[in-house]
């Protein structure tokens, strides 16, 4: 069908191009920006009514041969207010055009390049700073929720600093990577993992370091077309952030940002009072005929939750000025922001700085830098899969242990950490320093062509320190952990723009070569003289030392031509080929490409009468990219040393890997058809239909460990995501003192395992592990949760009940009796968004929501264990007696109750939530008043909340549906050990331009 | 000029860009690890074959911890107070097939085993003039030491003893050969097969291994496999199938080593005396808090660094009498996980940087076997006179009163006496469970789940792990789970 379809543009392409006209004149003159009054380059000139044009040269001169009757000359230009000048009898014509803010928004930023998006024929998101300026945030991390179609961001965890989980267009992996790659001002991110086990299970977010202030645009790259330049790092689509400049001749303008604000968890987990936990523990040990465990001395009590909670607060201090004279235009921004988490011992303090400057040495040769340094120090947390973790403690805990002892002072309560004595003692701080830049040069020759080099870097410096106590940890101990991960790359590409006659050709050829280091070195010791030490090197026993590094590079070359004619019939095609370090000398190499097609019908002449349709364009496009996120030497078998191997003070080795040099790149195969309409003036409409096929994919395959290993990585199985993403945006009403605009995107998706390797479950059927509860099997999506189905308590005999493989109720819970119990990929995602300004007032409200997934909420495995001496959950207070038959947890002697707590789908929840993220109200201080300040040219005052209300399935039991606690894992998604909920936050502050 | 010197620039930079960075990407190389070529080409990479087998066995899945955990709380020594489900399911005859735990303790056998197969099969080929025949001979066999040890323990996990049915139960896939690449879904073996095989390892590799004596360092000598390692784990695998001349047999070989003689007191412990026949070596950066714990961390309470889990069961602090120094100067009283207050050993006292050694074969077990053979063997109380001339210096090391003939009714009552000796001297060293289901009594007579614990209660051993059951169509799984 796609062939079809490509092939009936290309007939209607071939036939639309009509006849030259006969007779002409010529008529010349140039073209200026009205504000600097500088040539601009490149300004479409056509001749109206007709399919002649031309471009102007690089001072803005252009040449054309007007035929006969015609008498007008239409100047178009990418960002600019089109503007038509009758010719009149003269043969020379100047003109100067204006920039046109609304026109700008029309640019999208693509791989190496921008392109008018009525014109362009890739699928790009764009997130642009008009749509969170109001916003006080402190991560853009935040601008991908909600907010795309096709993009599902969820944020795995409260802690702060966590990364979220980002899928564009589903995830395209199994075990390599699956998140978009992140390219800064044409600089990709560094995405090694920085941190050291403390915190979120996911890591750390990946733009923690970027000031959203400094954010211009921020695009997502999504179809074929549009990732195919990206090639083996395009699979898992694209986020493209570009930041802000100044303009030629604008005055300086400086904008003073200042928030403030609190927050507290969203929902929290039920648990036991002491008092409670010794009555149900008491009556579990008498009804089972067991000894009644001790209680220390039966009195004392503890509210852990409430002791390791806190009110979290935030606030932000920003400044930034930009502007420019004719040659030289300049943006400078900062940012101080400090933020507290609303669990003890969580904090976050930015400072970043960025100056970005551009210069134009002459008419055709323009220089410039984009540089910013940003430094994080963190106060971290213990990580949430284990019982250092604040919260998770606190809710393990057994409620009568308390964190001070008899004298005073604080205790030490065993396995289960005392979370406060920590906060109090324990040094674990986190700093990452991060320098991103790039500086470039572009020559603009024989009119048509630009060469550009462009030199960019990305050095991490993250510095870990940490040192328990004598109290926690007898005679202290403490490590120091230190990782750089410095990148390099240089791209060089060649641009050719050329206009005639109504034809536009545009192409790109272009070199990059990209490389990275890392390396990291770690020091651990223990036995301290006194707690006053705060240093390893103050250590008696050495525990770690090590040092290691690795490297990898990656070179390309790539190229991209696009064709319109008329803005109403377009082509484009894209070709990469990458080779990387990561790969054997047998797949060193792999192409990739991507070919599309535009159709802007509301230029054709039949629909120029229908008076509704403002715009209506069909793009379809098919193509290829790939991955390349493994480790660095997969492909070799390889034997460690280290502190890993070494037997009674000798070095060891022992074998890691299996090798394969056949390991290569995996690859995504998508197609994509969009319409893009905007009717009766108001209403945009943007729908894609997609269907991303990933072959070879990347996969551990399991090995039985009888090999003595545990997987090895392999291009094996085939995975589908197919799905449709819909935009909506509507300008309701759009009065000067009044405006109302609301936007509504979905992106529905289906994922589906089409093979995997030979891997049989017991229905015959290939599957690939993820978690205890999660695997992807074939036929099923990536994350399909294989759980026992759990029943309910039974009335009459108060056994806890499952069901069997066949359906049978049972008293026996077996793992034999998994079965595939829903998926942890929602059915759609999306958000709403409603912008209401009326007169000085504005009101922005942003909902996000989830549909059709599961989640695990597995704290409740350890909380629901009715034998265990955690602290649980008061749901098992509603135990089976004769006397109340309709229980949640069976009787006491009953013999299902040890089993109980096993991983079934008592702890699976419909994770489908409608959560209100963001409500702002502002207000924008009169004119006059302003005015009266003599330097104050606009003043802004907003009060905003986040995570206000939250609708969520009925008996919902978690403490928050938006979780995903491994981060970015692909194969485990929508799973929660205690993962901190989202924050609930109220926050005001003032917006300053000078 | 300006614009000639930026094209200039531009000019060198863009043929900097092609042509200076081809190579890197067929140059660049690991730097942590050898490739496989690398890891068999000399005595010296030969020999770090075969310490990566022992380091790979100082895992907490093997000998770092959960070994000994498990013999002695699936069992009526340790009072398990700790909450870790995974663990609790253990201790409460509850375990299901996808207990991670044991999933973990399956794979890193199973790892130490092919690391040990690895040695096995390339040491031998090794092209190195210095490395000599009688060198590889004691390389491979040092690995088939590992090998069968490795494999006596996984079969007391994972297969009923020999006294259900004489071993013609199933037990655990004998996997003997280096993994190529090809993978393969071997069967379980019989218990008989892979007592067989134990046996066959230990006999090849006596020869070829060195005696205690003949390794310089301590720690060596006790921490390296020895012909007294061997024939000691002889002993035992002799004893667990009742073959009780065997066991007398080896085990008088090994005590007839002069290497090998009880120590005055319990000061022993990670000293590497004339108490170790086999010992593994633990240091501080061996099994640091990066790793999953060690066997202090589970028997020391929070006070000492530890989880406090694994106290002191009240049936063992009865089993003491008055002033055994078993109790009174290997314990201390702490805060358990659960906040109560228990007694815990002090066999392993580091729980800050879990660097105690792990005792596997220590001199009182063989000599407990040797007076067990005995007795087993004797028809009459005087004819295992021996037995009591080998328990009784034990006694007198605990401070105790030492026996006679004439305190015992039959040799069924010295019997008992003598593996009652063997419970305490032996508490905490992971022997306690296998003791019990050999002489068919149950691993626990009261709380959670003592009716599953009877002697052939499907629950008494491990379930093969799910996941293996999942991608080996060859395995069977263990009944009852």
């Amino acid at each position: 069908m796609k062939k079809r379809l490509l092939f009936s543009l290309f007939i209607v392409l071939v036939l639309a191009v009509p006849a030259w006209a006969q007779q002409s004149r010529t008529v010349n003159g140039k073209v200026t920006d009205q504000s600097s009054g500088q040539g601009l380059p490149g300004v479409a000139v056509l001749v109206k009514g007709t399919t002649v044009g031309a471009a102007t040269g690089a001072d803005g001169t252009f040449s054309i041969n007007v035929p006969g009757e015609n008498n007008t000359l239409v100047f178009r230009y990418i960002g600019y207010t089109t503007k038509e000048v009758a010719i009149g009898n003269s043969s020379s014509i100047n003109v100067s055009i204006s920039v046109n803010d609304k026109q700008l928004q029309e640019v999208v930023v693509v791989g190496y390049g921008t392109q008018n998006q009525r014109v362009s024929t890739q699928s790009v998101a764009t997130v642009d700073a008009l749509s969170f300026k109001d916003t006080p945030l402190t991560s853009p991390q935040q601008l991908l929720q909600g907010q795309a179609a096709g993009v599902q961001m969820t944020n795995s965890s409260g802690v702060l600093g966590a990364a979220a989980n980002v899928r564009v267009r589903g995830v395209s992996s199994i075990t390599a990577g699956g998140q978009p790659l992140y390219v800064i001002d044409g600089v990709p991110l560094n995405d090694g993992g920085y941190s050291f086990t403390q915190g979120a299970s996911s890591g750390l977010n990946p733009l923690l370091n970027i000031n959203p202030n400094d954010i211009e645009s921020m695009s997502v790259l999504k179809d074929a077309a549009a990732v195919a330049i990206y090639g083996s790092r395009g699979a898992n689509g694209v986020v493209l952030i570009n930041t802000k400049s100044g303009s030629k001749g604008q005055k300086t303008q400086v904008n003073v940002d200042y928030f403030t604000g609190v927050s507290e968890a969203t929902n929290q987990l039920k648990y036991m009072s002491a008092e409670e936990y010794r009555t149900f523990r008491t009556a579990v040990a008498n009804a089972r005929g067991t000894a009644v465990p001790s209680f220390g001395n039966g009195v004392d009590s503890y509210d852990w939750v409430d002791g390791v909670t806190q009110k979290g607060s935030i606030s932000s201090y920003s400044l930034s000025a930009r502007g420019g004279n004719d040659k030289t235009t300049f943006y400078v921004g900062g940012v101080y922001s400090d933020e507290e988490g609303f669990t003890i011992g969580n904090e976050l303090k930015k400072l970043s700085g960025r100056l970005n400057l551009a210069h134009s040495v002459s008419d055709n040769v323009k220089i410039g830098v984009n540089y910013n340094l940003s430094n994080s120090d963190m106060r971290r947390v213990g990580l949430e899969n284990s019982t250092a973790a604040p919260l998770t403690g606190a809710y393990l805990q057994s409620p009568w242990v308390t964190p001070y002892g008899p004298d005073g002072n604080f205790q030490n309560t065993g396995f289960i950490v005392n979370s406060i004595a920590q906060d109090a003692l324990t040094i674990n701080d986190f700093n990452l320093m991060r320098s991103t830049g790039n500086a470039f040069a572009e020559i603009t020759f024989l009119n048509d062509f630009k060469i550009k080099t462009d030199w960019g870097i990305d050095f991490v410096e993250t510095d870990a320190k940490y040192r328990d106590p004598d109290i926690l940890s007898p005679g202290g101990y403490g490590y120091r952990s230190n990782i750089a991960d410095n990148k390099w790359l240089t791209t060089n590409t060649l641009n050719y723009n050329k206009f005639f006659d109504g034809h536009t050709i545009g192409a790109l050829v272009g070199h990059s070569f990209e490389t990275s280091r890392f390396d990291d070195m770690l020091v651990e010791g223990s036995g301290f003289a006194s707690d006053d030490l705060p240093n390893v090197g103050s250590a008696s026993t050495p525990l770690s030392t090590s040092a290691t590094g690795s490297e990898w590079a990656l070179e390309s070359y790539f190229g991209r031509v696009n064709y319109d004619y008329n803005s109403k019939y377009l082509l484009e095609g894209t070709l990469r080929r990458d080779g990387s370090s990561r790969f054997g000398a047998n797949k060193k190499y792999g192409t990739f490409y991507a070919v599309s097609a535009g159709w802007v019908l509301s230029e054709e002449s039949f629909l120029q009468n229908v008076g509704f349709l403002n715009f209506l364009k069909l793009k379809t496009s098919y193509g290829t990219s790939g991955n390349d996120r493994i480790g660095n030497f997969a492909y070799l078998g390889l034997f460690a040393g280290g502190s890993g191997a070494d037997y009674n003070g000798k070095s060891g080795l022992i074998p890691t890997t299996v090798p394969n040099p056949d390991l290569a790149w995996e690859e995504t195969a998508q197609f994509d058809i969009t319409l893009n309409a905007t009717v009766f003036e108001r209403l945009d409409i943007e729908a894609s239909f997609y269907n991303k096929n990933t072959v070879s994919l990347l996969a551990s395959q399991p090995y039985p460990y009888t090999t003595g290993f545990a997987s090895a990585t392999r291009n094996v199985g085939e995975m589908r995501n197919r799905g449709i993403d819909l935009m909506l945006t509507s300008r309701n009403i759009t009065r000067p003192d009044f405006e109302w605009t609301t936007s509504l995107n979905m992106g529905f998706l289906k994922n589906e395992i089409l093979s995997l390797p030979d891997n049989k479950d017991p229905e015959g059927r290939n599957f690939i592990s993820g978690s205890t509860a999660q695997r992807a099997i074939e036929g099923e999506s990536l994350n399909t949760f294989y759980l026992v189905r759990y029943v309910g308590v039974n009335p009459e005999t108060g056994n806890a009940e499952w069901l069997d493989k066949d359906g049978n109720v049972t008293t026996t819970y077996s793992t034999a009796n998994r079965v595939v119990a829903g998926s942890a990929i929602p059915d759609f995602t999306g958000g709403f968004t409603n912008r209401i300004r009326y007169k000085a007032f504005d009101l922005n409200t942003f909902f996000n929501f989830s549909y059709g997934n599961k989640v695990l909420i597995d704290g409740l495995r350890f909380t629901e264990n009715m034998l265990s001496a955690f602290n649980k959950s008061t749901d098992l207070l509603d135990y089976w007696t004769p006397e109340n038959r309709d229980a949640f947890a069976p009787a006491l002697n009953s013999p299902t109750l040890p089993n109980f707590a096993q991983l079934s789908t008592l702890h699976l929840q419909d994770g489908s939530y409608l959560r209100l993220k963001n409500v702002t109200l502002g207000y924008t201080l009169p004119q006059n008043l302003v005015a009266k300040s003599k330097v104050l040219s606009s003043a802004r005052v907003y009060v905003m909340g986040q995570n206000l209300w939250t609708l969520t399935a009925d008996n919902f039991r978690g403490p928050d549906p938006e979780v995903s606690a491994n981060g970015g894992s692909n194969q485990v998604a929508g799973e929660s050990f205690f993962a901190l909920p989202q924050p609930r936050s109220i926050t005001g502050g003032v917006n300053l331009t000078f | 000029m300006n614009k000639k010197y930026i094209l200039r620039a531009l000019g060198f930079s863009l043929a900097l860009g092609l042509f200076s960075c081809e190579d890197k990407l067929n140059e660049l190389r690991p730097e942590q690890d050898l490739t496989e070529e690398s890891a068999f080409n000399s005595e010296a990479t030969a020999m770090s074959s075969l310490y990566g087998v022992y380091s790979t066995t100082q895992n907490f899945e093997i000998f770092g911890g959960l070994g000994h955990v498990i013999g002695d709380f699936q069992a009526d020594n340790v009072q398990f107070v700790g909450s870790f489900p995974t663990l609790q399911e253990i201790q409460n005859f509850n375990t299901v097939g996808a207990n991670l735990t044991i999933q973990n303790l399956w794979q890193v056998h199973y790892r130490a085993i092919t690391r040990a197969n690895n040695v096995i099969a390339k040491a031998p080929t090794v092209e190195d003039p210095g490395f000599t025949e009688a060198e590889k001979a004691q390389v491979v066999a040092e690995a088939k030491f590992l090998r069968a040890l490795l494999y006596f323990q996984m079969s007391n996990f994972f297969s009923q003893p020999f006294q259900l049915s004489g071993g013609d139960n199933l037990s655990v896939p004998l996997v003997l050969e280096p993994f190529t690449g090809e993978i393969t879904f071997p069967e379980r073996a019989t218990l008989n097969q892979v007592h067989a095989q134990i046996e066959k390892d230990l006999t090849e590799a006596i020869p070829a291994l060195k005696t205690a004596s003949q390794f310089g360092d301590p720690s060596e000598a006790r921490g390296r496999a020895t012909v007294g390692a061997a024939k000691a784990l002889l002993a035992r695998l002799k004893l667990y199938r009742e073959n009780w001349s065997q066991a007398e047999q080896y085990a008088r070989e090994v005590l007839a080593d002069n290497s090998y003689s009880l120590a005055s007191d319990y000061s022993f412990y990670n000293a590497n005396t004339s108490e170790d026949v086999f010992t593994i070596q633990n240091s501080a950066i061996d099994n640091g808090r990066t790793g999953s714990g060690g066997l202090a961390s589970y028997y020391r309470p929070a006070a000492s660094g530890g989880r406090g889990d694994a106290a002191y069961s009240s049936g063992l602090l009865e089993s003491y009498e008055a002033g055994d120094k078993r109790l009174s100067s290997l314990s201390s009283e702490g805060v358990g996980a659960d906040g109560g207050t228990y007694i815990f050993t002090t066999k392993y006292p580091d729980a800050v940087n879990n660097a105690d050694n792990a005792p596997i074969i220590r001199t009182t077990e063989v000599v407990l076997t040797l007076a067990e053979a005995i007795v087993r063997q004797a028809t009459t109380v005087a004819g295992a006179q021996e037995a009591i001339d080998l328990i009784n210096p034990l006694r007198v090391r605990a401070g105790l009163a030492t026996y006679t003939a004439a305190d015992f009714t039959s040799t069924a009552d010295l019997l008992a006496t003598v593996l009652e000796e063997r419970r305490k001297e032996l508490a905490f060293e992971g022997l306690r469970r296998m003791d019990l289901l050999r002489n068919k009594m149950p691993l626990k007579t009261s709380g959670e789940g003592a009716s599953k614990a009877v002697f052939g209660g499907d629950l008494t051993i491990l379930p093969i792990p799910q996941r293996e059951l999942d991608i080996n169509p060859s395995l069977v799984p263990n009944p009852g789970y």
